[in-house]
């Protein structure tokens, strides 16, 4: 039957053209090798069928490092090597590609952390598992280093301790990459931040009422040749005016003004060129229309007061939640947080000094049961 | 004397501090603080006039003419002007940067009319009644016939007598405050009155004039004859827009109450629209484009404080929702469906906030004045600006309050 089975598929291979190195392998004992229905692929992995096949072959494979090499079990103190850590949970998910719920990242982490403490002999592969687990790191960022096609001569000495010391090489790099990103200003939004806009950002809280601040330098006037006689024509102008409504002789070029002339100038008429003020807008509104009571909106520019920094930057706001008081402090301490990076140290200094930087996490008290508020009680009938 | 009582006979208050009703203040000057109560300070201020008005004088505060002002009479200062006259001891107003174009288009316009009238608009506070008095008051300098309305409002909030006009027209007439119009103009511009010729005979009343009659004389007739102000008046505005002699500025102030319902009620009891009186019927038609001054300008000023004389249509064409595109195209092509029109009838220019260089130069003369006592620095009026968001109104409140 077999033979005639295996004539019969042969024949019907040769009939369709197809060859026959398809199926005829003689490690493939299938009883589907009768009907000729089996698939062509095979999944590559076990996990193939479960909901996060990615996920449970990491940890399939960390766990093997772990069984391999021995570590310590979780939870015992000096598991996990000083100042390992690793990418958050949502980076983690974008990296796998795949949604984790909370404790499926803390395993994860646990796992990760077993096989950095693992305690490998062989130099080799205890580098070829750092590096496996270098990707999962927080900041970590993969340098190729690589030999110039120049230092041929040298390389053919150096090549042996590259091949070898590669490895530390790309450590190496990656530690310094590391002190350059400490050093380099992150981009995406975080308190007292610069974003890719130039703009510094802030959030804050108070109560139930959120708020997020982003501050943009007023630009000054640049000052040019035309601009500063521009302005001194424009005072002498009004210097000479009020002379001749004093009637004075006004002052030409070359003489020097009399006593007489200085004290017929009035202050009022030499009004400096000033810069313009910033604005601030709450949820696209303007300060004054957003807030009604003044002592609100003297509290949104409290940290412009105290830094020193009034009128010198554009705010624009952005809150929710809460009622006016609430959103107001809310938007106080968005705009402290910004300003205290925007600003220099001794502003920095007066915002904190102020008790600007802390959050008020006073809120409503809850309700008890058995009161009609948080502590007010009912009245209280004798009989 | 027996006959005269001593229980109620008054104390003698020379050294005392009793007040008397209204007269005198509770406080003996020759024995008060020299420190706290001190002379009112008295700043020179320049006063606007025609030869002022100049772009050099722009961002200083200068003085409004008092013969302008007193034919106006204190209780008709626009808005809280007079409340601001008070404190300052003075009518001194802010000579801005906008003024100055202002008064530029004036002069232009005093050559060749526009055919539209022009209205400032802009958020409450921002300064549109003090820009138009500032306007009124060069006009009247530059010897232009001004015919100046500060308060609309009046005339509609049922504050002043009113009657049903004689016949059938169905309109109503307010003849105390149409001659209380006739007496402004004729203090503001009787010498620009004299010179414009009536142009035809007429016949006002009973009384006829001749051709060769100025306005100043029909002006006249109207004062010695209240029931006829409204025919005055009327005809006064036929002849100063169509002569050519003398320029003409109309300045009407809270112009949104022309199109407003009124508080007063016909015989039927029905609420009147304001364009059944007789006296925002003779001015309606110059902002509605159906009449037009053959030299001049007529200008108007939006008015946000009472909301009662806004009407909607007006406030949803002056501030239009944004026009969001139908995304449905079926929707978007179907006639029915109608959008808020945004057309106007007239022009407008948008008053602005303050520029940093007026708030300095306001936040110098409340210095001068003693209503802010600590020195002008710039952290003091950066703060004040951005505290206000540099509405004119709201600097002067946050500057003069206890808070």
């Amino acid at each position: 039957m077999l033979a005639g089975g295996h004539g019969r598929r042969a024949a019907v291979a040769a009939a369709n053209g197809l060859g026959r190195a398809r199926y005829a392998t003689k490690a493939s004992s299938s009883p589907f090798d009768v009907l000729d229905i089996r698939p062509v692929q095979r999944p590559d992995t076990a996990a193939y069928f479960m909901a996060k096949p990615k996920y449970a072959d990491l940890l399939a494979g960390i766990t093997s490092i772990v069984q391999q090499h021995g570590a310590a079990p979780a939870g015992e103190k000096g598991t996990s090597k000083k100042g390992a850590r690793w990418i958050n949970q949502e980076n983690m998910a974008k990296k796998l590609d795949v949604k984790l719920t909370a404790n499926e990242y803390m395993v994860l982490r646990e796992r990760l952390n077993q096989a950095n403490s693992a305690d490998i002999e062989d130099a080799t592969e205890r580098d070829t598992v750092q590096l496996y687990l270098n990707q999962f790191r927080m900041g970590y960022q993969h340098v190729e280093v690589v030999k110039l096609a120049g230092s041929a001569g040298q390389s053919g000495a150096d090549s042996g301790a590259a091949s070898t010391s590669g490895v530390s090489d790309v450590t190496a790099a990656n530690g310094a990459t590391k002190e350059a990103d400490k050093k380099k200003k992150k981009t995406h939004s975080h308190h007292g931040n610069m974003d890719e806009l130039g703009r510094w950002f802030g959030g804050g809280r108070r109560k139930t009422a959120h708020a997020y601040a982003w501050l943009t330098p007023v630009e000054q006037p640049a000052l040019t040749m035309e601009s500063v006689s521009a302005a001194v024509d424009r005072v002498a102008e009004s210097v000479n005016q009020a002379l001749r409504e004093a009637g004075l002789r006004p002052a030409t070029s070359n003489e020097e003004p009399t006593a007489e002339a200085a004290a017929a100038v009035d202050e009022s008429s030499l009004v400096p060129e000033s810069v313009p003020f910033g604005e601030v807008l709450v949820n696209g509104r303007p300060l004054v229309e957003y807030f009604a009571r003044r002592t609100d909106r003297e509290s949104v520019v409290f940290p412009f007061q105290v830094a020193n920094r009034l009128g010198k930057f554009y705010a624009f706001l952005k809150v929710r939640g809460g009622g006016p008081t609430g959103q107001a402090e809310a938007c106080q301490l968005a705009v402290a947080r910004a300003l205290s990076a925007a600003t220099d140290r001794s502003g920095r200094q007066a915002i904190k000094t102020a008790g600007l930087l802390i959050t008020d996490g006073r809120a409503v008290e809850r309700k008890k049961t058995g009161k009609p508020k948080a502590r007010k009680s009912y009245t209280w009938v004798k009989r | 004397d027996r006959t005269q009582s001593t229980a109620f006979k008054k104390k003698d208050d020379d050294q005392g501090k009793k007040a008397r009703t209204g007269k005198t203040t509770a406080v003996n000057m020759a024995a008060a603080n020299p420190l706290y109560y001190t002379d009112r300070p008295d700043p020179r201020l320049e006063t606007l006039s025609a030869h002022s008005a100049i772009p050099v004088h722009v961002n200083r505060v200068m003085e409004i003419d008092e013969g302008f002002l007193a034919c106006l009479g204190a209780e008709r200062y626009p808005g809280y002007l007079g409340t601001d006259f008070g404190l300052f001891g003075r009518p001194a107003l802010l000579y801005r940067g906008q003024t100055q174009r202002l008064v530029e288009q004036l002069a232009t316009n005093a050559e060749a009319a526009p055919q539209r009238a022009t209205v400032l608009d802009g958020k409450g506070g921002t300064g549109k009644s003090a820009e138009l008095l500032k306007l009124a008051s060069v006009a009247a300098s530059l010897g232009h016939i001004v015919v100046y309305a500060p308060s609309t409002v009046r005339w509609v909030n049922s504050s002043r007598p009113y009657a049903p006009e004689a016949g059938d027209s169905g309109l109503f007439v307010q003849l105390e405050l149409a001659l209380e119009q006739l007496r402004t103009m004729n203090g503001m511009c009787r010498d620009a009155l004299a010179k414009v010729p009536l142009g035809r005979s007429a016949a006002v009343g009973k009384r006829r004039l001749a051709a060769e009659s100025t306005l100043a004389d029909l002006i006249d007739i109207g004062l010695q004859t209240p029931a006829l102000s409204h025919d005055v008046l009327d005809l006064l505005l036929d002849v100063a827009s169509t002569q050519t002699a003398v320029p003409v500025l109309v300045a009407v102030d809270e112009v949104n109450a022309l199109w407003s319902d009124s508080m007063y009620r016909d015989q039927g009891d029905v609420v009147l629209p304001a364009r059944r009186l007789r006296l925002i019927r003779a001015l309606l038609p110059f902002f509605e484009g159906e009449r037009s001054l053959a030299r001049g300008w007529v200008l108007g000023a939006i008015s946000r404080v009472d909301v009662r004389f806004m009407p909607k249509d007006l406030k949803l064409r002056l501030d239009p929702p944004p026009a969001v595109p139908l995304a449905n195209p079926d929707l978007a092509k179907d006639p029915s469906i109608v959008r808020q029109p945004t057309d106007l009838p007239f022009d407008t220019i948008g008053v602005e906030r303050l520029s940093a260089a007026e708030a300095w130069a306001l936040m110098r003369f409340y210095h001068e004045t003693s209503i802010i006592a600590s020195p002008v620095t710039e952290a003091l009026v950066a703060k004040k600006w951005v505290v206000a968001s540099g509405n004119p109104r709201e600097l002067f409140a946050s500057v003069t309050s206890f808070a």
